[in-house]
């Protein structure tokens, strides 16, 4: 039973139509990767999952189970946690606030001294930060600790968002293999990437995009020599933006 | 002129704007909103304790009046601020305006035009000072604004559900990321911001009594502290009340008392221009 199911996932905002009948699955201790160009619907795929955005039309199974009427907070007390686009942060409090905030379904189950250890053995960078305020570190370390945060609760899927987005080759790397130290761990990962061939490194399958599609999807290996992937990524180049502090938050005062 | 009477009468009317000062904060810091009907959560509160005196001894009144207001707090976020969600906080904010209409209507229905008095919470004569006199339930007044500083920051600072708030304050979506229910938060705000409200609306009725409309020109005042304080810390939102207060008892001993409200809402304006962003120089970067 795969341990996340998207059957026939539609949305739009208004009458523009950005996901048309996505279907996708995860198996149990998997990477995937979505890959796909700029407006794709990547983003709103994550956050309609994870239901930060409504679920209206589609179905979102959890090891097998409907989520229809579960609200965000239920997603993430069901181990369905989401790294979003541009870290998010909370730039005012410490590190390590951020982190115990990470737990805050799980308040109640007991002390959080043996997750938060967890995550600084992941992310040493963050033990030592960890009295700094969050808005004060690199985009890398934003990256470290909206991973980190996601650790905090308890994941069984996680969903990132661009984790590559504006950071350095070597950070790169050091994000994709913590992320493959996660999936050792037993969390099944979804990774969205503009960066498709660090994705398809990392991931074992993946899905391609285009316009609110699945229009390919195979083995890694496979995706990496398909020509509409090639075409896509070498034809229309790869934007990699420059945000490097990215932390902004849509519609903050 | 006696200075230190204006001393007194600024402390006591400033805790009350103070109070109400908070009040806005705390909806604003957490759903972005102002809340307009603040003023008339207040008054909710005071009728709220004056109905309730007619059956319990004052002190519970005057909590009743507290629970009136969070009540009423709570039932404008979910019958008239929740359901307008998709259309944005200009239009949640104008329907607060009309929620403030509705209450104080609705109080000159059942309570009509004239105004109601309470028993002070501790009977005695007021206290002489150098001239000045001071009612003891200034003092309460006073006393219970610093009681709900304390409370308030221990609450937003130290428990889980009040971290949770602040968390939604510094950025609402992630809050939602991390699972924080944020409509539930929301809902809290809007009724521990009617809660406090409805007090200090109860508290200040043995010294200004309760009429229905007292509410609109009491929420103005309340909205230039919370100006004051930068919109965004209640400690400061209740020291811009004060200021409130002393402006207003000054021109009244000063200049005229027909003039005060004038003075006090010019400096409403004066404020909107000159320093909108409160009076001291935090800014948005610094904050994030």
């Amino acid at each position: 039973m795969p341990a996340l199911e998207v059957r026939g996932l539609s949305y739009a905002y208004g009458s523009m139509k950005v996901l048309d009948g996505v279907d996708f699955h995860v198996d149990e201790g998997e990477i995937v990767t979505l890959i796909g160009p700029n407006g794709a619907g990547k983003t709103t795929l994550l956050n309609v999952v994870a239901r930060s955005l409504r679920l209206r039309e589609g179905t979102v199974l959890l090891r097998g189970e409907d989520t229809g009427r579960c609200s965000q907070a239920d997603m993430v007390r069901r181990g369905l946690l989401l790294v979003p686009e541009g870290r998010q942060v909370f730039g005012a409090l410490s590190v390590e606030d951020n982190l115990l905030l990470g737990r805050y379904v799980r308040r109640r189950e007991g002390r959080a001294g043996a997750d938060l250890d967890r995550v600084y053995r992941l992310f040493p960078r963050l033990r030592e930060r960890s009295r700094q305020l969050a808005g004060t570190l690199s985009g890398g370390e934003q990256q470290m600790l909206a991973i980190g945060r996601a650790m905090m609760g308890a994941p069984r899927v996680m969903l990132l968002d661009e984790p590559s987005l504006g950071l350095s080759p070597q950070m790169v790397e050091r994000i994709m293999d913590a992320l493959s130290q996660l999936r050792d761990q037993g969390v099944t990962i979804v990774l969205v990437e503009q960066n498709a061939f660090a994705a398809l490194r990392l991931a074992d399958r993946g899905y391609l995009l285009q316009t609110g599609r699945i229009v390919g999807s195979g083995s890694s290996e496979n995706l990496a020599h398909d020509p509409t992937v090639r075409h896509v990524y070498l034809g229309s180049a790869t934007d990699e933006g420059g945000d490097d502090a990215g932390s902004a938050p849509p519609g903050e005062s | 002129m006696n200075v230190l009477q204006d001393v007194f009468t600024a402390l006591s009317v400033g805790s009350v704007y103070g109070v109400v000062g908070a009040g806005y904060v705390i909806v604003h810091r957490i759903t972005g909103m102002v809340n307009f009907a603040q003023g008339d959560l207040a008054m909710a509160g005071a009728f709220g304790a004056v109905v309730a005196a007619s059956a319990l001894p004052t002190g519970a009144a005057m909590v009743a009046g507290a629970v009136v207001g969070g009540i009423a707090g709570l039932l404008l976020y979910v019958l008239a601020v929740h359901p307008l969600r998709n259309q944005g906080l200009l239009v949640q904010t104008i329907v607060t305006l009309a929620a403030a209409i509705v209450l104080r209507s609705l109080a000159q229905l059942v309570f009509g035009t004239k105004p109601y008095a309470l028993d002070p919470l501790t009977a005695g004569r007021p206290i002489q000072i150098a001239g000045a006199s001071l009612p003891l339930q200034a003092l309460w007044l006073v006393g219970i604004m610093a009681l709900l500083y304390v409370a308030l920051t221990a609450f937003f600072d130290r428990t889980m559900t009040g971290r949770a708030m602040s968390a939604c304050a510094i950025n609402r979506y992630a809050a939602g990321v991390v699972g924080i229910n944020v409509v539930g938060m929301a809902a809290l705000a809007f009724t521990i911001s009617g809660a406090i409200t409805g007090l200090i609306g109860a508290v200040q009725v043995p010294l200004g009594f309760a009429t229905a409309d007292f509410g609109l020109a009491l929420g103005l005042k309340g909205f230039i502290a919370a100006i004051l304080g930068g919109f965004d810390r209640i400690g400061l939102a209740m020291v811009g009340g004060v200021l409130v207060g002393f402006v207003e008892s000054f021109a009244a001993s000063t200049i005229s008392t027909s003039y005060q409200e004038v003075i006090v809402f010019g400096l409403l304006l004066v404020l909107l221009v000159a320093r909108p962003g409160g009076l001291t120089r935090l800014r948005v970067s610094e904050r994030v």
